[in-house]
């Protein structure tokens, strides 16, 4: 039966649920600048009708709830998005700064440094006797060592930056399983007792999603309200309800990579930003250990080639001491097998001349052997036999002439003096530790610019031919078996390192304008309009100020009824 | 569609940022006149560069030792006139002492010779930027020394032994070898030996020898023609340092346009394209702010 008092219930019904809607309204205008926030509605219903006789009569509203209104397809969507875009990113930043170390095409990089410093060979060809070129020849030599040193160390650097980052993020992940771990168990205690712990749920979810930005995970729900994130392609278990693995990262000695270790062994990861980071690591081809080895490659190969030259070479001054820089491994060993970073081929000889300091005379000559069972001891006695005092420490050859003489070395077909690092334009073995000898640099003098008369070892002080030989290497083939020289190895490595960047530079503005689909497409549902806001607020305010009148109506029916039928 | 502030807002920001980010890579092109500033501008593109800037520097190298050939042979080129002019003088008196209406003068004459001879060891001991000119490859000993006797005349002239006639090279192109330098054999002893010449012609001067005199005068014709043969090889090579100096300067324009054609920026359009682009980027900036600017809230009472 109806009556004036459910009226009032009708009207209360309607004030309290307007409270609530304007409430809501407020929430979302509060929150709608946040990103990760999605808009709530409150879901109203009419109440259960009461049945008279003559029909059903409606006893207003009720809350049915409130709703987030969130696409949980489109979330995963993007998380996937991210990961990829994550994982370009990362290794982006990386081949740009690689791009940068190298610096090229540029009127300073490596390229001008080598050929400047052919060129600068070519002016001591053209002027054999002159010292100030071959001092200037040297200058430039180090200038070309001294960036081949900078941009490997630059690498160098970039791959520690890379691994410090890689732990970085080990750490964050950590962190992050931590939570889910500790918020699986109180999910798990609320769920169990009946509860539904929303608050909870969504903490777990934004830790879920900050893993999955990272790697990607797979994650499978229980009844129980725990959830079991694991790697996806069976990388392992990472949370198992409040288990928690560990991630590690370590530094592999034999292949110098750097990997993931779940409890200890070695995982592998794919997608995310650390799947770009450890591509941007270890990938040998065409990332930081891509451009240091062709570095190393160019590098090792102007040792060999100027060395070559040099060490049988004839110098305005000839050598008082001469010290082998590349360490046999046992000096009672084969030098064929005793681990030299250039190979010696045997047979082979190379002749010593001695020559009177004070006339420069010819004093004496003598023939080296090098046969396959040759060791460095033996070679000593034979240096001995030549009349140089020759000494072995620490498997390197020590020679010095005897007083009042100097030696000059002279056709060596073994290839013996490279292999030693005898009498070297340049030291070292890669782009990180090359050098040009210690030797040369206090005596420019030392310097190779044509070579002794082979049978009498007399050397002309006009014969340029060993400049010329060393200003020829820059267009010899002497990489890649014969088919590029120095400059088209080095233009080939940054034409592939520049592709690479390219597509990074692609694929990140590709990937940023899916992602931004993707969130624009989220924003479609989850986003707050503040317009849209207004209305609500208005029809809430409208249906408030009605249901207020409502009670005021009412009030005065009940006033008529109270107080007019009294009289 | 529904629409939010913030697709908005994230939509004029993303505008603004990508046309900012093309603003400056224009302006970049712009302000250093190139099209590649990096490799992944045009990976292709700039190994060509890269290649190009080696060859043009090593072109370089070559016209310097062009110029320091060509300093040279010029060098040689002058002691070979004097040479010449020294041979022209020991005719003319050769001719002379060979008459026979001259009689019992002939001391004078010979002293007049044997100062071309010192002339001639001289010339023969030329230096040109610290180098013997004629040394061959010794080019710090001296070539050609002279025995003389009590009273200091030359009595002969012998050659270094360690050699004057080795060649110096110098590359002046890719395989390119050119001599940049007068072997001393082919000068002064090739079938003719220049110093025995006057050293013959000045003893049969001394020695009143008419006949002895008459027949210096063939070996002498022989003598000319052979500076006049070396002082052509100079010529010719310094004609040919001539013509590989232009066919450099050619490749170095070649090479130097084809570079600027794959790297250099074209500074015209570039410039029409950064009007655009600064165009686009007022516009999006306007358009962001005028969109949010409005907002129901400014109606509702």
């Amino acid at each position: 039966m109806s009556s004036l008092f459910g009226s009032l219930n009708v009207a209360r019904s309607a004030l309290f649920a307007n409270q609530l809607v304007l409430q809501t309204t407020a929430n979302n205008v509060a929150n709608s600048g946040r990103s990760d926030y999605s808009r709530q509605r409150v879901d109203l219903v009419a109440s259960l009708p009461e049945t008279l006789p003559v029909g059903q009569v409606g006893t207003g509203v009720t809350v049915a709830g409130i709703r987030r209104l969130r696409d949980q397809f489109l979330d995963q969507q993007f998380i996937r998005a991210e990961q990829s875009l994550g994982e370009y990113e990362a290794e982006q930043a990386t081949l740009n700064q690689i791009e940068a170390l190298l610096g090229e095409p540029s009127d300073e990089g490596l390229q001008a440094s080598l050929s400047r410093f052919f060129t600068a060979v070519t002016d001591v060809a053209s002027y054999p006797q002159d010292y100030t070129t071959r001092r200037a020849a040297l200058e430039q030599a180090e200038t070309l060592a001294g960036d081949l040193r900078r941009v490997s160390s630059g690498l160098t650097d970039l791959k520690r930056n890379l691994e410090s980052e890689i732990r970085g993020k080990v750490g964050d992940i950590n962190e992050l399983l931590q939570e889910i771990g500790r918020l699986n168990g109180q999910i798990q205690t609320v769920v169990v007792a009946g509860g539904s712990p929303n608050d909870l749920l969504d903490r777990r979810d934004q830790a879920v999603d900050g893993v999955a930005k990272l790697v990607s995970v797979s994650r499978l729900d229980r009844p129980d309200g725990t959830l079991v994130l694991s790697l996806t392609g069976g990388g392992g278990v990472l949370v198992d309800g409040t288990t928690v693995a560990t991630l590690g990262a370590q530094l592999s000695a034999a292949s110098d990579d750097y990997y993931l270790t779940l409890g200890g062994t070695a995982v592998s990861v794919t997608g995310g930003e650390m799947a770009g980071l450890l591509h941007s690591r270890n990938d040998a081809d065409g990332y930081v250990k891509y451009a240091q080895d062709r570095l190393d490659t160019l590098a090792a190969t102007l040792i060999e080639q100027t060395n070559r030259i040099q060490s049988a070479g004839a110098a305005a001054a000839g050598l008082r001491t001469a010290a082998s820089q590349y360490a046999v491994s046992d000096p009672a060993a084969p030098l064929v097998s005793a681990g030299l970073p250039v190979g010696v081929t045997v047979p082979g000889t190379v002749t010593v001349f001695t020559y009177d300091t004070s006339t420069g005379a010819v004093a004496g000559s003598a023939t080296i052997t090098v046969t396959a069972a040759t060791t460095l001891n033996d070679l000593a006695a034979q240096f001995a036999g030549a009349g140089l005092s020759a000494s072995v420490s620490g498997g390197t050859l020590s020679l010095a002439a005897a007083a009042g003489q100097s030696f000059r070395f002279a056709r060596d077909t073994g290839n013996l003096l490279p292999a030693l690092g005898i009498n070297a334009f340049f030291t070292g073995t890669n782009a990180s530790t090359i050098a040009v000898s210690a030797a040369l640099r206090a005596d420019p003098n030392l310097l190779v610019v044509g070579y002794p008369d082979p049978t009498t070892g007399v050397v002309a002080a006009g014969d340029n031919r060993a400049a010329l030989a060393m200003a020829g290497l820059s267009e010899q083939k002497v990489l890649g078996g014969g088919s590029a020289s120095l400059t088209d190895y080095y233009a080939e490595t940054i034409g592939v390192l520049g592709a690479r960047t390219a597509t990074a530079n692609r694929l990140v503005e590709t990937q940023t304008l899916v992602t931004r689909t993707i969130q624009n497409q989220r924003e479609q549902v989850s986003g707050v309009s503040l317009d849209e806001e207004m209305i609500e607020l208005t029809k809430a305010q409208r249906a408030f100020e009605a249901s207020a009148k409502l009670v005021v109506v009412v009030d005065e029916l009940l006033d008529t009824v109270v107080n007019g039928l009294k009289r | 569609m529904r629409i939010t502030q913030n697709m908005v807002a994230n939509q004029v920001l993303r505008n603004v940022t990508h046309s900012l980010a093309r603003l400056a890579k224009s302006q970049e092109q712009l302000s250093s006149a190139k099209r590649i500033n990096r490799a992944s501008d045009d990976p292709l593109g700039s190994g060509v560069v890269l290649r190009l800037k080696a060859n043009l520097e090593r072109l370089n190298g070559f016209q310097r030792a062009t110029d320091a050939a060509q300093e040279y042979l010029e060098g040689a080129a002058t002691p070979l006139e004097r040479i010449m002019e020294l041979l022209h003088q020991a005719r003319e008196i050769a001719v002379q002492g060979s008459s026979d209406t001259l009689s019992g003068t002939r001391g004078p004459l010979a002293e007049q010779v044997n100062q071309l001879l010192e002339g001639l060891l001289s010339e023969a001991n030329t230096r040109f930027q610290e180098r013997y000119v004629f040394g061959g490859t010794n080019t710090d000993a001296t070539p050609y020394t002279a025995t003389r006797d009590a009273s200091g005349r030359i009595t002969g002239v012998a050659s270094n032994p360690l050699g004057v006639d080795g060649v110096i090279n110098a590359e002046v192109g890719p395989d390119c070898l050119v001599p940049t330098n007068l072997p001393g054999g082919q000068t002064f002893d090739r079938s003719v030996n220049l110093f025995e010449v006057l050293i013959t012609l000045r003893d049969a001067l001394a020695a009143e020898d008419t006949a002895g005199v008459a027949a210096t005068l063939t070996p002498l014709d022989g003598a000319m023609t052979q500076v006049n043969s070396a002082s052509g090889v100079v010529g010719v090579a310094i004609r040919r340092l001539e013509a590989v100096r232009t066919r450099n300067q050619e490749d170095l324009i070649r090479l130097e346009s084809l570079r600027s054609k794959v790297q250099d920026a074209d500074i015209a359009a570039v410039y029409v394209e950064l009007q655009k682009l600064q165009n686009a980027f007022d516009a999006s900036l306007a358009a962001g702010a005028r969109a949010m600017q409005s907002s129901l809230v400014d109606y509702l009472q």
